[in-house]
């Protein structure tokens, strides 16, 4: 076990011998824990605000009213400011009447179930999103002449979802989108290391390969939104 | 050739085992294991799918309940029309719908989760072998179907029963089951890595399009 936990922590620390150690199913049940862990943490922090239901209506005036004065500091013209917080305010109000009703089992014990659903459905959803991205990164690095097999890919590769053993912290101290920009950084550092190490890959090519998948997915996005408000 | 010697292949064939493939490809009766293989997966599933779809019908509040909260809310432009747009397209809230059927409905899954592993089985290995063919594969279709039919064995991370129906679960699981296709139509065909990726995007892509036609004509027919 301290070996296991001595390797896990080189690795993070992108060192090239570690990152090669990992077997498959170590390091997918490394990653299914790690998300397993995330997924616990968010939870239990969703279970405590639907219990407390007036806390949480409390909290959701207090964040419209930050947004509010957020967007004073912004360059956007006024009447979008009062247009954008007016906005928000009346979709937290519509997410608290949603949370508001009733449902079958009623109190406490649905608040327990739904906690545990999306407790579970949290490695799921790591997956979903690791393995496809991982996959192209694969097709990629094999594309610019790497030779590591798809299952050291996938060991090596699995071992990005490391750092985020973090992500309970930031949940619980309240600093969750800063926890999760670095934990999601230190990830991407670890798979493009992992690129490199497996496939052979010098540095530029294994980055190329790491980061293609993202900024394609990210200009589909931007494709369909921009397509969406042209045909609006 | 028994069934423990089967069932020893399907971890194999989730750590993404090639091997594992050579071994079901080599089988006599490779067809009828995999037939069998993915209908004892596929009621397996389907009773998990129906006590997830359960247990999260009653956790969640009713569709009827959900469009009066949205029917109500007063809300600014954009917001009330996108609001508005979310009230009139009734296939959101058919999709609501399927994402909490009622416990009677969910046993639904008991029946037509097995046929529709089954059925994109022989779709989706028909046309892996169609296209595996074309790109120079030697494999026999009996090889292939054993081989996809053993690929289907990443359905089983659903084996939860509580997970919610239209969940990132099913995304999961068909990202690692099309790459196990992959190494299935390489195995059957004695391919390399590329064109055995490329007869299963072909294989894919076809099935895909072929369903979307099909949701189409529905659509229109009704």
């Amino acid at each position: 076990m301290g070996d296991v936990l001595a390797t896990a922590w080189r690795a993070a620390r992108l060192d090239a011998d570690a990152l090669r150690r990992w077997g498959l199913a170590p390091a997918l049940a490394l990653f299914l824990a790690v998300s397993l862990l995330g997924g616990v943490a968010d939870g239990l922090t969703w279970a405590q605000a639907r219990l407390q239901r007036g806390q949480l209506t409390l909290a959701r005036e207090r964040l419209a009213a930050r947004v509010d004065n957020w967007l004073l500091y912004s360059p956007l013209p006024l009447d979008a400011q009062h247009t954008l917080a007016r906005n928000i305010a009346a979709w937290l109000d519509l997410e608290g009447d949603l949370e508001g009703l009733p449902t079958p089992l009623g109190g406490g014990a649905a608040v327990a179930v739904a906690a545990l659903q999306r407790a579970v459905v949290a490695p799921y959803r790591a997956l979903a999103l690791w393995l496809p991205y991982t996959l192209a990164v694969f097709a990629l690095a094999r594309a610019f002449g790497g030779r590591g097999s798809l299952r050291e890919m996938l060991a090596a590769g699995a071992l990005s979802a490391l750092p985020h053993l973090l992500d309970p912290l930031g949940v619980l101290l309240g600093i969750a989108p800063l926890v999760g920009m670095v934990t999601a950084g230190w990830g991407a550092a670890i798979l493009v290391k992992a690129t490199r190490v497996v496939h052979g890959l010098e540095a530029g090519p294994a980055l190329i390969a790491a980061v293609t998948p993202g900024l394609a997915a990210l200009a589909l996005a931007l494709l369909a939104v921009g397509l969406a408000l042209w045909l609006r | 050739m028994s069934t423990p010697t089967l069932v020893a292949l399907v971890p194999r064939a989730l750590l993404f085992d090639g091997d594992a493939y050579l071994e079901m490809k080599k089988r006599p009766r490779a067809l009828e294991d995999g037939a069998a293989f993915l209908l004892a997966l596929g009621a397996a599933l389907g009773l998990a799918l129906a006590c997830g779809a359960i247990v999260t019908w009653v956790t969640s509040p009713g569709i009827a309940d959900v469009q009066r909260v949205l029917a109500h809310t007063a809300a600014p432009w954009p917001l009330s029309r996108w609001l508005a747009a979310v009230r009139r397209w009734d296939w959101l809230l058919s999709a609501l719908r399927w994402a909490r059927p009622a416990p009677l409905m969910s046993l639904a899954y008991l029946v037509v989760t097995p046929l529709t592993l089954l059925g994109g089985w022989l779709a989706f290995g028909a046309l892996a072998h169609g296209a595996a063919h074309l790109l120079g594969g030697q494999g026999s279709l009996r090889e292939t179907l054993g081989c996809t039919a053993l690929a289907g064995a990443p359905w089983a991370v659903l084996l939860l029963p509580l997970l919610p129906p239209l969940n990132p679960a099913g995304l999961a699981a068909g990202a690692w089951v099309l790459a196990a296709q992959a190494q299935a139509v390489r195995a059957a065909h004695a391919l390399d890595g590329w064109r055995a990726f490329w007869a299963t995007a072909a294989a894919a892509l076809a099935l895909a399009l072929a369903l979307a036609l099909g949701a189409l004509v529905a659509g229109v027919g009704r």
